[in-house]
């Protein structure tokens, strides 16, 4: 352990300092004279130096900063996807926020320290780290949500997710204590060496149990979920992007890590437990989402549907799994943007075309973001060509692997019943309808379409670039 | 590298098509029309080219593409697969040939689906990877799926979901057998691949030998589609424009066909034995049933689309009997029934444009009017109920002759299929040139474009059914091979004597097919 930090373990924070000095910069700025292009502007530059900052890091890892940070090339890809996606959600909400009126630049601020969390969350190999990335990214992420605050449900989203977060931290930290006090430590690798000893005392059961239970509501999974549609509903559509992409990329990493820790998969009881909820969620949140007419809604359910996918690469416990998470995590935050982000660029003044016939007769009016949505749901649904195809093919592929031929299954029969609603948006978009106005998207708007669509395209064609990449996993667990 | 260019043209020529429809209609048509000939007549070139080598392939692809799983881009082409692709560009043709007049809005979009289903089309039949013939499989459905629903008919929405759920869903079965024999392979000799070839022999217990080609028969028997799985097919066809009822019945079931002779036959060679009992009821079931309710449909397109479940009873059938002569029967059958019942769909297309109805009922004593189109549908649905000197004659009385081999009664029930045939068949011509007049309205006789193409099918069918000579020659290789890689080939030949085809044995046995239709 260290007294100090070193050189090296400053070299490898500098993403995060980038990201952590940029909200305190900006408010300097704010207090002397509010400009949104600026502090936009500024955002972007930020965002992306912070991301190619990553490139620096790769030379030197894997390092660990004892006792509460790593960088391995697992943090460092979802380093790089989220700042990357972040990039994407910053030029969205510019878009979204000059539709209003009113101090907007307290907007960036929020979000950089959001992002910060989530950075934090990624790279956490300790329950301080990951308790202090959980409530920065949460806290943050109440006051984005209500941000709009004369939108319908806005500030009623806000309290939503501000009672089911705190309660999801009770559960957390009270689930760590008991975890601290029955092994005596509170770091990943301390807890992996003691598990690797020593089996489960119940004490213990218990602690990962209300664990478990933090973390469910956080990815929303059955029967934790209740919360997620109303929050993407009431949610302004690029802080609904942030939560459906960073907020459950970065907990979802974490999971990754603790799961292995503490050797779950290895576990009859937790293995049942989450099997159980994946089965749960895949099929509550497709069944749920069949007849949705809310857009938004729809992707809410459709999205638990999707954690409860991931969950099966927790449970094979295998390199291939933690590879098959990532694949699958990347290619759905850059579907879900571009969902979102349809969402937020088709937006004009307080109304989001959230109901789904608001998409009809798209493809007439405006081909180009009907094509992208229509990829966007394709891939979603997991259909070749598509990110979502080779995504779903991993995700099989390592679950068959290791025998877990009920979730396989589930998780196909799922794959047929989603089809029907995606399906059912893309039939809206094709059926003709009287209004023929043409909404226009600016060039950035357009730009991170095109981004998306290369994004899905290329991983759906050529995936064998990030394939490689994550083959360099097999030292990670 | 051709067999690339064949699935590039037609992608490329779709976009550009799709892109030029937006200005000018005719301009995409006519690409479209371009794109599938240069096909065709690249896929001739080879053809002609092309006496088979010493190798398994004609012409073959091959290059990695996600080389982390083992998975690559492996095309190879081989005699059935060239008389598939011919089929396909011929339709293919023929598709965009009468859509001229019919699809009068989204011209782009229409033909740039059309032109990706014929691209996936092409990528399963040269697929030699079970990766790649996965994607392939997938990538005809999301253009059949906009072709039906956008431009079909009244139900077309729920059509079209069907039509996308059921092939969705036995197609996932597939993909979860196809991981499945690629883990059990990769386990076996540490080589973890898709490829066609290496996954052949591929050993394993029964139990799972029977469970993995369960994966695959559930995505073709529905393709086929076979009787318990065809509800997909009476709505996807009826509801369908012209040319996607045409696609559908004469390309997307071949690719059913298709599989069963190159995936379940050679990858599961002990498994399809056992499954043989069974298949082969399926087989005499769809034929049976198709036949059937066929014979009680008042709409015209539905009634065709019956006729396809009894025409794909026919291949299932022979599948399972493993011999020479059913498969020759199987081969020809896939051509014949894509000629025939295609042609019977554009016609009910043709009738649908100047009466505005597929009701039976409300046609009648059309001959008058068009005689044309009659004499045209005469050809067809004679060929439709196996007529000797069409093509549909040879490929059923192979079929039979080798299930006879097999299993007399199942080649007896099947033949008493072939009298329910006839029933229908004269139906249609009965109910819609025959008898009382029901329309008033004049009525155009077939048009140049329209008469050109069925023209040329009733010289291909005609042309089937007194040379099939050629079509069995480029089959046998492949056909050989099929056999071969399953171990039935010499089993059988040892215990039934040698059966060689020549033209001798086609004519001597024409006697015994009328027997079979007196009954």
């Amino acid at each position: 352990m260290h007294d100090s930090l070193t050189k090296l373990d400053l070299l490898c924070l500098i993403p995060l300092l980038i990201v952590a000095s940029a909200p305190v910069i900006m408010m300097l700025t704010i207090t002397v004279s509010r400009n949104l292009k600026v502090i936009y502007g500024f955002s972007l530059i930020m965002f992306a130096v912070a991301f190619l900052s990553v490139f620096f890091i790769v030379p030197h890892i894997p390092h660990r900063i004892e006792p509460l940070l790593v960088i391995d090339s697992f943090s460092l890809v979802f380093l790089g996807t989220l700042l990357c996606i972040c990039l994407l959600i910053t030029v969205i909400s510019y878009v979204y926020l000059t539709q209003h009126g009113g101090q907007r630049e307290e907007y960036f601020v929020m979000f950089f320290v959001a992002t910060l969390g989530a950075c934090v969350l990624v790279t956490a190999s300790h329950f301080v780290t990951f308790f202090i990335g959980l409530e920065t990214l949460s806290i943050s992420l109440y006051v984005l949500i209500a941000f709009v605050k004369h939108r319908n449900y806005s500030v009623e989203a806000g309290v939503k997710f501000l009672v089911i977060a705190s309660l999801s931290t009770a559960f957390l930290l009270f689930g760590m204590a008991l975890m601290y006090a029955s092994t005596g430590t509170m770091s990943f690798t301390g807890l992996a060496d003691y598990f690797s000893a020593s089996g489960l005392s119940p004490l213990m059961t218990i602690g990962i149990g209300m664990m478990l239970v933090g973390i469910g509501f956080k990815l929303a999974l059955v029967p934790f979920h209740m919360w997620i549609p109303d929050v993407y509903q009431g949610a302004p559509a690029p802080v609904t992007t942030f939560i459906a992409t960073i907020s459950k990329g970065s907990v979802l990493a974490i999971s990754i890590r603790f799961f292995h820790a503490i050797r779950g998969f290895e576990s009859g009881a937790l293995v049942i437990t989450v099997s159980v909820i994946a089965v749960l969620s895949m099929f509550a949140g497709n069944l749920l989402a069949l007849n949705q007419t809310n857009f938004k809604r729809l992707l809410a359910y459709s999205s638990i549907a999707h954690l409860g996918y991931l969950m099966i690469t927790l449970l094979t416990g295998t390199v291939l799994g933690t590879q098959a998470a990532v694949f699958y995590m990347i290619s759905y935050m850059i579907t879900t943007v571009g969902a979102f982000g349809i969402i937020s660029l088709l937006s004009v003044c307080e109304s989001e075309p959230e109901k789904t016939d608001d998409m009809k007769g798209l493809f007439w009016k405006n081909p180009w973001i009907a094509i992208v949505l229509s990829l966007v749901l394709l891939s979603l649904a997991g259909i070749p060509l598509t990110a979502g195809f080779i995504a779903k093919f991993y995700l099989v592929l390592a679950g068959v692997r290791s025998g877990l031929w009920l979730l396989v299954m589930s998780l196909i029969i799922n794959s047929v019943i989603s089809i029907y609603y995606y399906l059912r948006i893309i039939k809206i978009m094709f059926t003709e309808s009287e209004s023929q106005e043409h909404v226009r998207l600016t060039f950035t708007g357009n730009l991170v379409l095109a981004i998306v669509v290369i994004g899905i395209l290329v991983l759906g064609i050529i995936p064998s670039f990030l394939s490689d990449l994550l083959n360099r996993f097999s030292g990670m667990i | 590298m051709i067999l690339v260019y064949l699935i590039l043209i037609l992608m490329a020529g779709g976009v550009i098509a799709w892109l030029a429809g937006k200005n000018n209609p005719l301009l995409s048509r006519s690409v479209s029309l371009l794109s599938v000939i240069f096909d065709l007549i690249l896929v001739l070139v080879i053809y002609w080219q092309g006496s088979e080598p010493n190798g398994t392939w004609i012409t073959e692809f091959s290059m990695s593409w996600i080389p982390a799983f083992g998975i690559g881009f492996h095309l190879a082409l081989d005699g059935l697969s060239l008389l598939l692709l011919v089929l396909t560009y011929f339709i293919g043709i023929l598709a965009v040939l009468i859509s001229w007049r019919e699809i009068s809005y989204r011209t782009g979009f229409f033909h740039f689906n059309i032109l990706w289903i014929l691209a996936g089309i092409t990528g399963v039949f040269l697929s030699m990877d079970l990766f790649l013939f996965y994607f392939f499989w997938e990538v005809m459905l999301i253009p059949m799926y906009f072709l039906i629903g956008i431009w079909g008919h009244e139900n077309r929405i729920y059509a079209s979901y069907k039509f996308f759920i059921f092939t969705q869903a036995s197609g996932l079965l597939m993909f979860i057998a196809i991981i499945a024999l690629y883990i059990i392979h990769g386990h076996n000799t540490g080589l973890y691949t898709f490829d066609y070839q290496e996954l052949i022999g591929t050993s394993m217990t029964s139990g799972a030998e029977l469970l993995i080609m369960g994966g695959f028969l559930a995505a073709f028997l529905v393709k086929l589609p076979v009787v318990p799985f065809h509800s997909w097919l009476p709505d996807a066809h009826t509801e369908a424009p012209t040319a996607g009822s045409l696609i559908l019945a004469s390309l997307m079931l071949k690719t059913g066909a298709y599989g069963l002779l190159r995936f379940v036959v050679p990858l599961f060679p002990h498994a399809a034995e056992a499954f043989a009992p069974a298949g082969m009821i399926l087989g005499v079931a769809g034929i049976l049933y198709g036949a059937i309710l066929a014979f009680a449909q008042t709409d015209l397109k539905r009634l065709v689309a019956y006729t396809s479940v009894n025409h794909m009873g026919f291949i299932v059938l022979g599948v399972f009997a493993f011999n020479e002569m059913a498969y020759q029967g199987v081969v020809m059958q896939m051509i014949a029934h894509g000629i025939s019942t295609g042609a019977l769909f554009i016609i009910s297309g043709q009738l649908y444009e100047r009466l505005h109805t597929r009701d039976l009922r409300k046609m009648g004593g059309l001959w008058e009017q068009v005689p044309v189109m009659g004499a045209i549908g005469l050809v067809f649905v004679m060929a439709s109920l196996g007529l000797p000197g069409l093509g549909n004659f040879v490929a059923e009385f192979l079929t039979l002759t080798g299930v006879f081999k097999v299993n007399v009664l199942y080649a007896v029930l099947a033949s008493i299929g072939l009298v329910i045939a006839t029933m229908y068949s004269i139906r249609i011509m009965q109910r819609v040139f025959y008898g009382k007049r029901m329309a008033d309205k004049p009525m155009k006789d077939l048009s140049f474009r329209e008469s050109f193409a069925l023209g040329t099918m009733v010289i291909v069918i005609v042309y089937l059914g007194f040379f099939p000579q050629a079509v069995i020659n480029t089959a046998k290789p492949a056909i050989l091979n099929t056999l071969n890689s399953s171990g039935q080939f010499q089993e059988n030949n040892s215990r039934k004597g040698n059966y060689e085809l020549s033209e001798e044995h086609l004519n001597s046995s024409k006697p015994t097919k009328s027997k079979n239709n007196a009954r």
